[in-house]
Protein backbone atom coordinates (compact mmCIF):
# COMPACT_ATOMS: atom_id res chain seq x y z
CA UNK A 1 0.00 0.00 0.00
CA UNK A 2 1.12 3.52 -0.78
CA UNK A 3 2.48 5.30 2.27
CA UNK A 4 1.62 8.84 3.28
CA UNK A 5 4.23 11.53 3.49
CA UNK A 6 4.46 12.92 7.01
CA UNK A 7 4.42 16.48 5.77
CA UNK A 8 0.70 17.12 5.92
CA UNK A 9 1.06 20.67 4.68
CA UNK A 10 2.75 19.60 1.47
CA UNK A 11 0.20 16.80 0.96
CA UNK A 12 -2.57 19.35 1.31
CA UNK A 13 -1.02 21.42 -1.44
CA UNK A 14 -0.62 18.65 -3.99
CA UNK A 15 -4.08 19.17 -5.55
CA UNK A 16 -3.33 22.91 -5.70
CA UNK A 17 -0.10 22.12 -7.50
CA UNK A 18 -2.06 19.96 -9.92
CA UNK A 19 -4.45 22.83 -10.67
CA UNK A 20 -1.77 25.50 -10.75
CA UNK A 21 -3.30 27.37 -7.85
CA UNK A 22 -0.07 28.06 -5.98
CA UNK A 23 1.90 31.25 -5.88
CA UNK A 24 5.34 31.18 -7.37
CA UNK A 25 6.95 30.74 -3.97
CA UNK A 26 4.60 27.99 -2.86
CA UNK A 27 5.04 26.16 -6.14
CA UNK A 28 8.78 26.20 -5.87
CA UNK A 29 8.67 24.88 -2.31
CA UNK A 30 6.27 22.06 -3.14
CA UNK A 31 8.19 21.03 -6.23
CA UNK A 32 11.41 20.97 -4.26
CA UNK A 33 9.82 18.66 -1.68
CA UNK A 34 8.23 16.39 -4.28
CA UNK A 35 11.57 16.03 -5.95
CA UNK A 36 12.94 14.41 -2.78
CA UNK A 37 9.84 12.53 -1.58
CA UNK A 38 8.78 9.27 -3.22
CA UNK A 39 5.46 9.18 -1.30
CA UNK A 40 4.51 12.63 -2.56
CA UNK A 41 5.53 11.73 -6.10
CA UNK A 42 3.32 8.65 -5.93
CA UNK A 43 0.45 10.62 -4.47
CA UNK A 44 0.76 13.31 -7.12
CA UNK A 45 0.73 10.65 -9.83
CA UNK A 46 -2.36 9.13 -8.21
CA UNK A 47 -4.07 12.51 -8.19
CA UNK A 48 -3.33 12.98 -11.88
CA UNK A 49 -4.81 9.57 -12.64
CA UNK A 50 -7.98 10.19 -10.61
CA UNK A 51 -8.32 13.60 -12.21
CA UNK A 52 -8.11 12.01 -15.65
CA UNK A 53 -10.76 9.41 -14.77
CA UNK A 54 -13.17 11.99 -13.35
CA UNK A 55 -12.75 14.29 -16.35
CA UNK A 56 -13.15 11.51 -18.91
CA UNK A 57 -16.31 10.19 -17.23
CA UNK A 58 -18.04 13.58 -17.30
CA UNK A 59 -21.38 13.22 -19.06
CA UNK A 60 -21.88 15.56 -21.98
CA UNK A 61 -24.45 18.30 -21.62
CA UNK A 62 -26.05 20.22 -24.44
CA UNK A 63 -25.22 23.84 -23.72
CA UNK A 64 -27.65 25.07 -26.40
CA UNK A 65 -30.57 23.56 -24.49
CA UNK A 66 -29.32 25.24 -21.35
CA UNK A 67 -28.92 28.62 -23.02
CA UNK A 68 -32.41 28.51 -24.48
CA UNK A 69 -33.85 28.00 -20.99
CA UNK A 70 -32.06 30.91 -19.37
CA UNK A 71 -33.92 34.08 -18.46
CA UNK A 72 -33.10 37.21 -20.41
CA UNK A 73 -30.83 39.84 -18.93
CA UNK A 74 -32.94 42.15 -16.86
CA UNK A 75 -35.26 39.35 -15.84
CA UNK A 76 -33.00 38.41 -12.96
CA UNK A 77 -34.20 39.24 -9.49
CA UNK A 78 -37.26 37.09 -9.92
CA UNK A 79 -36.28 33.58 -8.97
CA UNK A 80 -37.80 31.39 -11.66
CA UNK A 81 -40.19 28.70 -10.60
CA UNK A 82 -38.53 25.40 -11.16
CA UNK A 83 -41.40 23.16 -10.25
CA UNK A 84 -40.35 19.84 -8.96
CA UNK A 85 -42.17 16.90 -10.39
CA UNK A 86 -43.95 16.39 -7.07
CA UNK A 87 -45.07 20.04 -6.94
CA UNK A 88 -46.50 19.88 -10.46
CA UNK A 89 -48.44 16.76 -9.45
CA UNK A 90 -49.75 18.38 -6.22
CA UNK A 91 -51.07 21.49 -8.05
CA UNK A 92 -52.79 19.32 -10.64
CA UNK A 93 -54.46 17.35 -7.84
CA UNK A 94 -55.75 20.55 -6.20
CA UNK A 95 -57.18 21.84 -9.47
CA UNK A 96 -58.97 18.58 -10.11
CA UNK A 97 -60.36 18.56 -6.57
CA UNK A 98 -61.60 22.15 -6.93
CA UNK A 99 -63.29 21.40 -10.24
CA UNK A 100 -64.99 18.33 -8.78
CA UNK A 101 -66.26 20.38 -5.83
CA UNK A 102 -67.77 23.11 -8.02
CA UNK A 103 -69.47 20.60 -10.27
CA UNK A 104 -70.75 18.65 -7.28
CA UNK A 105 -72.25 21.74 -5.66
CA UNK A 106 -73.78 23.14 -8.82
CA UNK A 107 -75.04 19.85 -10.18
CA UNK A 108 -76.33 18.72 -6.82
CA UNK A 109 -78.48 21.80 -6.39
CA UNK A 110 -79.91 21.44 -9.87
CA UNK A 111 -80.63 17.77 -9.36
CA UNK A 112 -82.42 18.45 -6.09
CA UNK A 113 -84.50 21.22 -7.63
CA UNK A 114 -85.54 19.09 -10.55
CA UNK A 115 -86.66 16.25 -8.26
CA UNK A 116 -88.71 18.53 -6.13
CA UNK A 117 -90.85 20.06 -8.91
CA UNK A 118 -93.95 18.16 -7.70
CA UNK A 119 -93.32 18.41 -4.02
CA UNK A 120 -94.07 21.32 -1.80
CA UNK A 121 -90.67 21.71 -0.32
CA UNK A 122 -88.11 23.49 -2.42
CA UNK A 123 -84.55 22.82 -1.53
CA UNK A 124 -82.24 25.04 -3.43
CA UNK A 125 -78.65 25.20 -2.39
CA UNK A 126 -78.61 27.97 0.12
CA UNK A 127 -76.74 30.96 -1.03
CA UNK A 128 -76.81 29.97 -4.68
CA UNK A 129 -79.23 31.30 -7.29
CA UNK A 130 -78.67 30.13 -10.82
CA UNK A 131 -79.50 32.62 -13.52
CA UNK A 132 -79.23 32.00 -17.24
CA UNK A 133 -76.36 33.57 -19.11
CA UNK A 134 -77.38 36.51 -21.35
CA UNK A 135 -76.59 34.58 -24.49
CA UNK A 136 -78.34 31.46 -23.33
CA UNK A 137 -80.77 29.77 -25.63
CA UNK A 138 -83.12 29.03 -22.78
CA UNK A 139 -86.48 30.73 -22.70
CA UNK A 140 -86.54 33.48 -20.16
CA UNK A 141 -87.90 32.38 -16.81
CA UNK A 142 -91.48 33.58 -16.32
CA UNK A 143 -91.93 35.88 -13.38
CA UNK A 144 -95.10 35.10 -11.44
CA UNK A 145 -96.23 36.29 -8.12
CA UNK A 146 -95.66 34.03 -5.25
CA UNK A 147 -98.65 31.71 -4.83
CA UNK A 148 -97.42 30.30 -1.55
CA UNK A 149 -97.63 26.75 -2.83
CA UNK A 150 -94.10 26.05 -1.87
CA UNK A 151 -91.88 26.38 1.09
CA UNK A 152 -88.89 28.42 0.37
CA UNK A 153 -85.65 28.46 2.23
CA UNK A 154 -84.09 31.61 3.52
CA UNK A 155 -80.48 31.97 2.60
CA UNK A 156 -78.16 34.05 4.67
CA UNK A 157 -76.42 35.32 1.59
CA UNK A 158 -76.84 35.00 -2.13
CA UNK A 159 -74.19 34.28 -4.67
CA UNK A 160 -75.26 34.62 -8.25
CA UNK A 161 -73.88 31.81 -10.32
CA UNK A 162 -74.20 32.42 -13.99
CA UNK A 163 -75.06 29.40 -16.06
CA UNK A 164 -72.10 30.02 -18.29
CA UNK A 165 -69.87 29.92 -15.23
CA UNK A 166 -70.81 26.37 -14.36
CA UNK A 167 -67.70 24.44 -15.19
CA UNK A 168 -67.85 21.54 -17.52
CA UNK A 169 -64.69 19.61 -17.02
CA UNK A 170 -64.72 16.48 -19.12
CA UNK A 171 -61.33 15.46 -17.80
CA UNK A 172 -62.38 15.43 -14.19
CA UNK A 173 -61.80 11.97 -12.83
CA UNK A 174 -64.74 10.01 -11.52
CA UNK A 175 -65.76 10.91 -8.00
CA UNK A 176 -68.11 8.05 -7.27
CA UNK A 177 -71.31 9.91 -8.33
CA UNK A 178 -71.60 8.04 -11.56
CA UNK A 179 -74.81 8.66 -13.49
CA UNK A 180 -75.48 11.86 -11.62
CA UNK A 181 -73.50 14.97 -11.40
CA UNK A 182 -70.21 14.48 -13.19
CA UNK A 183 -71.83 12.92 -16.20
CA UNK A 184 -74.22 15.79 -16.79
CA UNK A 185 -73.41 17.36 -20.12
CA UNK A 186 -73.91 21.02 -20.92
CA UNK A 187 -77.16 20.19 -22.73
CA UNK A 188 -78.45 18.28 -19.72
CA UNK A 189 -77.60 21.15 -17.41
CA UNK A 190 -79.41 23.57 -19.71
CA UNK A 191 -82.44 21.27 -19.72
CA UNK A 192 -82.47 21.28 -15.94
CA UNK A 193 -82.33 25.04 -15.90
CA UNK A 194 -85.20 25.17 -18.33
CA UNK A 195 -87.25 23.01 -15.99
CA UNK A 196 -86.48 25.35 -13.15
CA UNK A 197 -87.52 28.31 -15.24
CA UNK A 198 -90.86 26.73 -15.97
CA UNK A 199 -91.69 26.23 -12.31
CA UNK A 200 -94.91 28.03 -11.37
CA UNK A 201 -93.79 29.39 -8.08
CA UNK A 202 -90.68 31.56 -7.92
CA UNK A 203 -89.39 32.37 -4.50
CA UNK A 204 -89.30 36.08 -3.85
CA UNK A 205 -87.58 35.83 -0.55
CA UNK A 206 -84.23 34.45 0.21
CA UNK A 207 -84.37 30.77 1.14
CA UNK A 208 -83.50 29.56 4.63
CA UNK A 209 -80.17 27.84 4.96
CA UNK A 210 -80.53 24.10 4.79
CA UNK A 211 -78.26 21.13 4.75
CA UNK A 212 -77.90 19.35 1.47
CA UNK A 213 -78.12 15.63 1.90
CA UNK A 214 -76.08 13.63 -0.53
CA UNK A 215 -75.91 9.91 -0.68
CA UNK A 216 -73.13 7.95 0.92
CA UNK A 217 -71.32 7.33 -2.35
CA UNK A 218 -70.73 10.97 -2.93
CA UNK A 219 -70.17 11.97 0.67
CA UNK A 220 -66.53 10.96 0.72
CA UNK A 221 -65.64 13.14 -2.24
CA UNK A 222 -67.90 16.07 -1.53
CA UNK A 223 -67.63 16.21 2.21
CA UNK A 224 -67.36 19.68 3.46
CA UNK A 225 -69.33 21.13 0.57
CA UNK A 226 -72.10 22.38 2.84
CA UNK A 227 -69.53 24.16 4.94
CA UNK A 228 -68.33 25.93 1.84
CA UNK A 229 -71.72 27.49 1.37
CA UNK B 1 14.18 18.76 -11.17
CA UNK B 2 14.33 16.66 -14.34
CA UNK B 3 12.62 13.77 -12.53
CA UNK B 4 9.91 15.95 -11.15
CA UNK B 5 6.54 14.72 -12.37
CA UNK B 6 4.66 16.84 -14.81
CA UNK B 7 2.28 19.11 -13.01
CA UNK B 8 -0.67 21.13 -14.15
CA UNK B 9 -3.83 19.58 -15.49
CA UNK B 10 -3.67 20.76 -19.07
CA UNK B 11 -7.25 19.61 -19.45
CA UNK B 12 -9.42 21.34 -21.96
CA UNK B 13 -12.68 21.62 -20.14
CA UNK B 14 -12.36 25.31 -19.70
CA UNK B 15 -11.55 25.22 -16.03
CA UNK B 16 -7.85 25.90 -16.26
CA UNK B 17 -6.77 28.56 -13.86
CA UNK B 18 -3.92 30.91 -13.43
CA UNK B 19 -1.93 31.40 -10.30
CA UNK B 20 -4.36 31.26 -7.38
CA UNK B 21 -7.30 31.03 -9.78
CA UNK B 22 -7.73 34.80 -9.72
CA UNK B 23 -7.77 35.17 -13.47
CA UNK B 24 -10.72 32.83 -13.88
CA UNK B 25 -12.68 34.50 -11.13
CA UNK B 26 -12.11 37.91 -12.64
CA UNK B 27 -13.26 36.64 -16.01
CA UNK B 28 -16.46 35.28 -14.44
CA UNK B 29 -17.17 38.63 -12.79
CA UNK B 30 -16.67 40.43 -16.09
CA UNK B 31 -19.01 38.05 -17.88
CA UNK B 32 -21.66 38.44 -15.21
CA UNK B 33 -21.47 42.21 -15.45
CA UNK B 34 -21.73 42.04 -19.24
CA UNK B 35 -24.72 39.73 -19.06
CA UNK B 36 -26.49 42.02 -16.60
CA UNK B 37 -25.87 44.85 -19.04
CA UNK B 38 -27.68 42.88 -21.74
CA UNK B 39 -24.96 40.90 -23.51
CA UNK B 40 -26.45 37.43 -23.94
CA UNK B 41 -23.20 36.08 -25.39
CA UNK B 42 -21.71 36.43 -21.93
CA UNK B 43 -24.16 33.75 -20.76
CA UNK B 44 -22.89 31.44 -23.50
CA UNK B 45 -19.35 31.69 -22.25
CA UNK B 46 -20.37 31.28 -18.61
CA UNK B 47 -22.36 28.15 -19.42
CA UNK B 48 -19.52 26.69 -21.45
CA UNK B 49 -17.01 27.44 -18.71
CA UNK B 50 -18.96 25.76 -15.92
CA UNK B 51 -21.37 23.17 -17.35
CA UNK B 52 -18.85 20.32 -17.34
CA UNK B 53 -17.89 20.96 -13.74
CA UNK B 54 -21.55 20.97 -12.74
CA UNK B 55 -22.13 17.71 -14.61
CA UNK B 56 -19.14 16.15 -12.84
CA UNK B 57 -20.37 17.28 -9.47
CA UNK B 58 -23.80 15.86 -10.20
CA UNK B 59 -22.23 12.49 -11.00
CA UNK B 60 -19.99 12.68 -7.94
CA UNK B 61 -23.05 13.35 -5.82
CA UNK B 62 -24.56 10.11 -7.05
CA UNK B 63 -26.97 11.48 -9.61
CA UNK B 64 -27.77 8.85 -12.19
CA UNK B 65 -30.55 10.29 -14.28
CA UNK B 66 -31.22 13.66 -15.86
CA UNK B 67 -27.80 15.12 -15.19
CA UNK B 68 -28.32 17.60 -18.02
CA UNK B 69 -31.69 18.64 -16.58
CA UNK B 70 -30.07 19.24 -13.21
CA UNK B 71 -27.31 21.31 -14.77
CA UNK B 72 -29.88 23.30 -16.74
CA UNK B 73 -31.99 23.93 -13.64
CA UNK B 74 -28.88 25.09 -11.82
CA UNK B 75 -28.05 27.66 -14.48
CA UNK B 76 -31.66 28.81 -14.74
CA UNK B 77 -31.81 29.35 -10.98
CA UNK B 78 -28.41 31.04 -10.96
CA UNK B 79 -29.13 33.47 -13.77
CA UNK B 80 -32.57 34.14 -12.38
CA UNK B 81 -31.08 35.23 -9.07
CA UNK B 82 -27.75 36.57 -10.27
CA UNK B 83 -28.17 39.64 -8.10
CA UNK B 84 -27.80 37.31 -5.14
CA UNK B 85 -24.22 36.50 -6.13
CA UNK B 86 -22.08 38.85 -4.08
CA UNK B 87 -18.66 37.48 -4.99
CA UNK B 88 -17.95 36.15 -1.49
CA UNK B 89 -17.09 32.84 -3.13
CA UNK B 90 -16.17 32.04 -6.70
CA UNK B 91 -18.98 31.88 -9.24
CA UNK B 92 -18.37 28.16 -9.69
CA UNK B 93 -18.59 27.50 -5.96
CA UNK B 94 -21.86 29.42 -5.91
CA UNK B 95 -23.14 27.24 -8.77
CA UNK B 96 -22.16 24.10 -6.86
CA UNK B 97 -24.12 25.35 -3.86
CA UNK B 98 -27.22 25.88 -5.99
CA UNK B 99 -26.84 22.53 -7.69
CA UNK B 100 -26.48 20.68 -4.42
CA UNK B 101 -29.62 22.30 -3.05
CA UNK B 102 -31.57 21.33 -6.17
CA UNK B 103 -30.21 17.82 -5.90
CA UNK B 104 -31.36 17.50 -2.29
CA UNK B 105 -34.83 18.81 -3.25
CA UNK B 106 -35.00 16.29 -6.05
CA UNK B 107 -33.98 13.45 -3.74
CA UNK B 108 -36.61 14.40 -1.16
CA UNK B 109 -39.28 14.44 -3.85
CA UNK B 110 -38.12 11.12 -5.26
CA UNK B 111 -38.11 9.58 -1.82
CA UNK B 112 -41.70 10.70 -1.20
CA UNK B 113 -42.71 9.24 -4.52
CA UNK B 114 -40.87 6.00 -3.84
CA UNK B 115 -42.51 5.64 -0.43
CA UNK B 116 -45.86 5.54 -2.17
CA UNK B 117 -44.90 3.07 -4.84
CA UNK B 118 -43.45 -0.37 -4.74
CA UNK B 119 -39.70 -0.59 -4.97
CA UNK B 120 -38.80 -0.77 -8.60
CA UNK B 121 -36.14 -3.20 -9.64
CA UNK B 122 -33.81 -0.56 -10.94
CA UNK B 123 -33.89 1.31 -7.65
CA UNK B 124 -31.72 -1.41 -6.20
CA UNK B 125 -28.87 -0.48 -8.49
CA UNK B 126 -25.91 1.24 -6.97
CA UNK B 127 -25.93 5.00 -7.05
CA UNK B 128 -22.45 4.97 -8.50
CA UNK B 129 -23.61 3.59 -11.84
CA UNK B 130 -23.08 6.95 -13.43
CA UNK B 131 -19.34 6.39 -13.28
CA UNK B 132 -19.62 3.22 -15.31
CA UNK B 133 -17.97 3.99 -18.58
CA UNK B 134 -15.52 2.42 -20.94
CA UNK B 135 -12.03 3.19 -19.71
CA UNK B 136 -8.97 3.15 -21.83
CA UNK B 137 -6.79 0.94 -19.68
CA UNK B 138 -6.70 -1.19 -16.59
CA UNK B 139 -5.11 1.52 -14.45
CA UNK B 140 -7.95 3.90 -15.12
CA UNK B 141 -10.45 1.11 -14.46
CA UNK B 142 -8.90 0.47 -11.05
CA UNK B 143 -8.92 4.17 -10.22
CA UNK B 144 -12.56 4.29 -11.20
CA UNK B 145 -13.32 1.36 -8.92
CA UNK B 146 -11.39 3.04 -6.11
CA UNK B 147 -13.46 6.23 -6.35
CA UNK B 148 -16.64 4.16 -6.35
CA UNK B 149 -15.75 2.82 -2.93
CA UNK B 150 -15.96 6.27 -1.34
CA UNK B 151 -18.91 7.32 0.75
CA UNK B 152 -21.19 9.95 -0.84
CA UNK B 153 -19.68 12.80 1.16
CA UNK B 154 -16.13 11.62 0.62
CA UNK B 155 -16.79 11.33 -3.06
CA UNK B 156 -18.24 14.83 -3.29
CA UNK B 157 -15.31 16.37 -1.43
CA UNK B 158 -12.72 14.28 -3.25
CA UNK B 159 -14.15 15.20 -6.65
CA UNK B 160 -14.28 18.88 -5.87
CA UNK B 161 -10.70 18.82 -4.61
CA UNK B 162 -9.13 16.64 -7.27
CA UNK B 163 -11.23 17.29 -10.38
CA UNK B 164 -12.03 20.96 -9.77
CA UNK B 165 -9.15 22.04 -7.55
CA UNK B 166 -11.39 23.83 -5.08
CA UNK B 167 -9.89 24.93 -1.79
CA UNK B 168 -11.21 23.43 1.43
CA UNK B 169 -12.96 26.70 2.15
CA UNK B 170 -14.77 26.59 -1.19
CA UNK B 171 -15.60 22.91 -0.76
CA UNK B 172 -17.07 23.63 2.67
CA UNK B 173 -19.39 26.25 1.16
CA UNK B 174 -20.41 24.01 -1.71
CA UNK B 175 -21.32 20.96 0.37
CA UNK B 176 -22.49 22.75 3.48
CA UNK B 177 -19.81 21.76 5.95
CA UNK B 178 -16.79 23.28 7.65
CA UNK B 179 -13.32 23.74 6.26
CA UNK B 180 -11.88 21.34 8.81
CA UNK B 181 -14.46 18.67 8.03
CA UNK B 182 -13.78 19.05 4.31
CA UNK B 183 -10.07 18.48 4.93
CA UNK B 184 -10.81 15.36 6.99
CA UNK B 185 -13.16 13.97 4.35
CA UNK B 186 -10.53 14.52 1.66
CA UNK B 187 -7.78 12.73 3.52
CA UNK B 188 -10.08 9.89 4.52
CA UNK B 189 -11.02 9.53 0.87
CA UNK B 190 -7.39 9.47 -0.14
CA UNK B 191 -6.75 6.73 2.41
CA UNK B 192 -9.63 4.62 1.05
CA UNK B 193 -8.35 5.00 -2.49
CA UNK B 194 -4.79 4.09 -1.53
CA UNK B 195 -5.97 1.04 0.45
CA UNK B 196 -7.94 -0.22 -2.54
CA UNK B 197 -5.07 0.25 -4.93
CA UNK B 198 -2.74 -1.49 -2.51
Amino acid sequence: MMNDCRNAEIRDQLPDLLHDRLTAGERAAVLAHVDDCAECRDELELLRGVHQVLISSTPRVNTLNILSALPKPGESGVVPMIQSRATRSRWADWRIAAAITVIAVGGGSLALLSRSTQSVAVAPVPGVRVTPAPDSQLAPAPVTPLTATREVAQAESVTDVREADLPVDEDTPETGMEGRLNNLSEQQLKALLKDIGQMKAVPITEPDPITIKVDSKASSSTSGDTEML
Amino acid sequence: MSDAPRVGTGHGDGSGRGRGGGGDEQRDLELIARWKAGDERAATELVERHSSALARFAVASGERNDVEELVQDTFVRAFGSIDGFRGESTFRTWLFTIERRLLLDRRRADKRRRDKNELQEDDAATEYDALDSVVADETQARLQQAVKRLSPTQREVFTLRVAEGLSYKEIAKAVGTTEGAARVHYHNAMRVVKEFLG
